[in-house]
């Protein structure tokens, strides 16, 4: 589905280059999970960052598969710090009308929020299982937890589609350290998250530190180091490791 | 006693009138401030621009619907300027505005032909309520008090107008963008809003609605003058943050944004009721904008939540 070749990305910063990306390579295949573990300045967000378009790489090529041939993939890029995408005093309903709008035009004569789109926000976030949410969909979005926060952004880039015209799920989600912010309770909520939209079909790249949050939920964990990937563990070789500190056997540098 | 009540009733008559006059310059301000977090020092420039347009255009004989309409225009024209220059030449938001409201002095002075001032005595649209000002005191007998009924009633009105449209907009689907843009404008981009195209139409509504208040106080007050922006956005201010204050002291939600614009209005008639109990009171007209200042600081000082305010400068 994704074919990432001989990427390098690097930045210049006061006469110095700082290399982000040293030729990496890395194969997606559509509708799996790919766990993405390395320590600060690995590369990591370098790499999400030109996935979603952010950044463009210094050299290399981004393949996607024929069905995307000619076009630019959708990809949804939820970023470790969640304020970025989110408008505090807003309402929670505003956002999923935002999220609604993304790629087509707000027009000026037609109302924003209406009881018929507040009804179809209500059953969309109560069959997803966000009946917390639901309830809130009046308040500002700065009234609900950091971790609420985190999880309605999560279900936006990745359920949001089913509110557009289109309905076109996007090709690839990156998610950030998704459970940065979220206590045992959302992490567990955010991981069967995760696992129903696998089901689902969904493809995605997961940035993490945290093995024990990713070990049953991937297909896949690629170990970045220096901007290159050190080493791939798939599903079978995750279930011989008995800890998780066997399981990342790249050195901090 | 009669005298006290009559005094009380004529500072609630002119407070009421005057701030009803004003209140395109509060719906300015909510627009701007609020909503863009556009902090517009332009409006300055663009109040007297609609009073300057509005006046020439009453005494050339263009009619006041026209007359207003050209204001609105030129307002809409001076807000699109202050946005070019904020999103193409990448002027920071308070020289953008800074820059367009020295402009506009100049374009101010030019309007009026080279005069500080001129006279805008007909056809103004205050005067069927004008009119109609006469008639209510004589039917209900209210001897030496000449009360302004029908011109508030005019004065609402419009102001209701204004208030519904500018509602109405950041309700729709373009508003909520709008919102989204002034409060996270890199959020916004990644949801896929152009920025700069939001900041355009919505500083070019916010200064076209300073440019209608300036037309209609300059057919209230019969001139219009290229001086009388001088404060005018420190009263826009006021009566923002006393609104949200009276508000919030009351309990009523702040939550929606017709509850912004009104909390907006409520705020502007009541700081120009205070003012104008002030100068019965015998203060000097002078002293007007001090009292402003002193006003605005009061308000601050005194709010009930000591955060710093919604919006950032």
């Amino acid at each position: 589905m994704l074919r990432i070749a001989q990427i390098t990305k690097k930045f210049e910063a006061n006469g110095t280059t700082v290399e982000a990306l040293r030729g990496l390579d890395l194969t997606v295949k559509r509708g799996s999970i790919v766990a993405v573990m390395g320590p600060n300045g690995s590369g990591k967000s370098t790499l999400f960052r030109i996935l979603d378009g952010q950044l463009e790489p210094t050299s290399g090529e981004i393949v996607w598969d024929e069905a995307r041939k000619g076009g630019r993939a959708s990809v949804a890029h939820v970023p470790q710090e969640t304020r970025t995408l989110n408008f505090p005093e807003m309402l929670v309903e505003d956002h999923l009308l935002i999220a609604e709008l993304q790629g087509a035009p707000a027009r000026i004569w037609r109302r924003g929020i209406t009881p018929a789109r507040r009804m179809r926000y209500r059953e969309l976030l109560g069959r997803a299982g966000l009946g917390e949410i639901a309830a809130a969909l009046c308040r500002p979005v700065k009234t609900l937890s950091v971790g609420l926060q985190q999880i309605l952004t999560i279900f936006l880039a990745a359920e949001a589609h089913q509110l557009r015209e289109d309905g076109l799920r996007p090709d690839l989600l990156l998610l950030d350290e998704p459970t940065s912010a979220l206590d045992m309770k959302n992490t567990e909520f955010c991981a069967s998250l995760l696992r129903r939209l696998h089901e689902e079909g969904h493809t995605m790249l997961i940035a993490t530190h945290h093995m024990d949050f990713v070990a049953s939920l991937v297909d896949r964990i690629c170990i970045l180091g220096n901007g290159v990937i050190k080493q791939e563990i798939d599903r079978d070789q995750l279930k011989m490791f008995p800890t998780i500190s066997q399981a990342d056997p790249v050195p901090y540098h | 006693m009669t005298n006290l009540m009559q005094a009380i009733t004529g500072v609630l008559d002119l407070g009421l009138l005057q701030g009803l006059v004003f209140a395109g310059v509060a719906l300015s301000v909510v627009l701007s401030l609020l909503v863009l977090n556009f902090p517009d020092l332009s409006i300055e420039g663009t109040f007297p621009l609609g009073a300057s347009i509005a006046g020439v255009a009453m005494s050339y004989g263009w009619g006041s619907t026209i007359a207003f309409f050209a204001a609105l225009l030129a307002g809409a024209l001076s807000g699109l300027l202050t946005a070019v220059l904020h999103t193409k030449l990448r002027m920071s938001k308070l020289l953008s505005g800074i820059c367009t409201g020295t402009i506009l002095y100049t374009m101010n002075l030019w309007i009026l032909g080279g005069k500080g001032n001129v006279a805008v005595m007909d056809g103004t649209y205050l005067a069927p309520f004008e009119r109609m000002d006469a008639a209510l005191n004589s039917a209900f007998h209210t001897g030496t008090m000449y009360l302004h009924l029908g011109s508030i009633l005019g004065c609402l009105i419009l102001a209701w107008l204004l208030k519904v449209l500018i509602d109405r907009t950041l309700q729709s689907e373009f508003g909520v963008a709008l919102r989204c843009v002034g409060q996270n404008e890199e959020g916004a981009k990644i949801r896929g809003r152009n920025a700069d195209r939001y900041k355009l139409v919505g500083l070019a509504m916010a200064n076209a609605a300073a440019s209608c208040a300036g037309a209609l106080a300059a057919q209230y007050q019969g001139y219009a003058d290229v001086n009388m922006g001088v404060g005018i956005l420190v009263v826009g201010l006021v009566a923002v943050v006393l609104g949200q204050e009276i508000f919030a002291r009351i309990g009523w939600s702040l939550s929606s944004m017709t509850a912004l614009t009104r909390s907006a209005l409520v705020g502007l008639v009541t700081y120009e009721i205070v003012i104008a109990g002030v100068l019965r009171a015998g203060v000097p007209p002078t002293a007007l904008r001090l009292l402003t200042g002193v006003a605005l600081i009061i308000v601050v000082a005194f709010r009930q939540k000591r955060e710093p305010l919604s919006f950032a400068w």
